[in-house]
């Protein structure tokens, strides 16, 4: 196992012998989430494909406060998968275990789906020599059963830091969208992305972006925000003169660079943005009909006569 | 890559291209669930990051329960991605 990779291990049991040679792709009732990080970098789509309704996660995850990623939190609340988090590393560092959150996720585990009695599990899991980690264990996981109960021992409510279902809280409600997303499609990770890259972008001996991320969805509106200077209008020409690598050819998608330079040029706010495309030569080689274009434009947040509304992005 | 229901569609839909394919399909495909999993079966999944002693673990766990218990097991390890 190359260390620092990700790793899934896949684990089946039950009373009848089991000839499916293949991954679990679905019916999956209990995960667990080792490193939280996962929940950010990794599509929702594929950390929950397997999920069967009703089926538990449980997340390694310190900062419960967090803010799940949407995707994420749709996914379980379609799934109604019931989501545990529980500070790992903490725990094991109380309980004597150091670095290794393993042993408090294998707990967890044992206890959530009793296929062992716990004391058992954990007697053949840590042997007598850890008689002190599995004593804060078992106090531990006996909270873990009954998430909703404060716990009252000293030492445990040390060790529970967060440890409670918080699926109702960490899960936007289904019939209720989140926010920023009323515009993208529905339980769609990916709203049809333009770009996604990232840009670093010099002028003369100046670094104005280095490695910035770029992420850009077809038929929304961005307004672009900054000081004088920054290197608002430099990125655009980049954009503009395909100097963005991640960004759609010519050929795919055409771009307009309106400059209004300020008392440099005489301002081109007079002309609507139908005016200004059909100035362009190489837009009316498309030999596109006013009204075509109109309506294309309209569904971006153009009104009839090609003026911006209002920006939504 | 590991050949699951999924993936039969598309082969479906390509077989005219393909000579070499033949695959006999008795019942339940498409999108129908056509899962070989016996009922009772519990099935789970961790997500590690290498060397923080998860496949270890689990592979511990997994004859733990085999071998305390009467069920039957199976577990696999993979680091793809």
């Amino acid at each position: 196992m190359k260390s620092g990779g990700v790793t899934i291990s896949y684990l089946r049991f039950g009373p009848k012998p089991i000839k499916s040679s293949y991954l679990i792709d679905s019916g999956c009732t209990y995960l667990a989430m080792h490193k939280k990080e996962y929940i950010f970098t990794l599509k929702a789509r594929l950390i929950l494909a397997a999920a069967t309704e009703g089926s538990t996660l449980v997340l390694n995850n310190a900062e419960l406060s967090e803010k799940l990623p949407d995707p994420f939190r749709r996914l379980v609340g379609q799934k109604k998968t019931k989501v545990f988090a529980i500070d790992a590393a903490t725990v094991a560092k109380k309980t004597g275990m150091g670095r290794l959150i393993i042993n408090i996720m294998t707990a967890v585990f044992f206890k959530s789906l009793g296929v062992l009695p716990v004391d058992q599990a954990l007697c053949l899991l840590h042997g007598a020599d850890h008689a002190r980690g599995r004593d804060a264990l078992e106090a531990l996981l006996a909270v873990f059963a009954e998430p909703s109960v404060e716990p009252t021992e000293v030492d445990v409510n040390e060790l529970v830091l967060r440890l409670r279902e918080t699926s109702s809280q960490l899960c936007a409600p289904l019939d209720e969208p989140a926010e920023d997303d009323v515009n993208s499609e529905a339980s769609d990770d990916a709203p049809r992305l333009l770009c996604s890259c990232t840009v670093t972008l010099a002028c003369g001996a100046a670094t104005l972006l280095t490695n910035a991320r770029l992420r850009l969805a077809r038929g929304r509106v961005y307004g672009l925000l900054r000081a004088n200077d920054c290197g608002k209008s430099t990125l655009l020409r980049a954009i503009h003169e395909r100097h963005v690598a991640a960004f759609p050819t010519v050929g795919e998608l055409v771009t307009s660079l309106v400059e209004h330079g300020v008392g440099e040029k005489p301002p081109e706010c007079n002309r609507t943005p139908l005016e200004f495309l059909f100035a362009d030569p190489c837009f009316r080689e498309l030999d596109l009909e006013r009204s075509q274009v109109s309506s294309a434009l309209q569904p971006m947040g153009f009104d009839q006569g090609g003026r911006l509304k209002k920006p939504s992005g | 890559m590991q050949f699951t229901r999924i993936l039969i569609p598309a082969l479906l839909k390509h077989r005219a291209r393909s000579v070499l394919m033949t695959i006999l399909l008795a019942t339940h495909f498409c999108y129908l669930p056509m899962s070989t999993v016996p009922k009772g079966t519990t099935q789970c999944i961790f997500w590690g990051f290498g060397s923080d002693g998860t496949v270890g673990a689990n592979m511990n766990t997994i004859k733990i329960v085999a071998q305390n218990t009467n069920l039957h097991v199976q577990g696999y390890f993979s680091t793809a991605l």
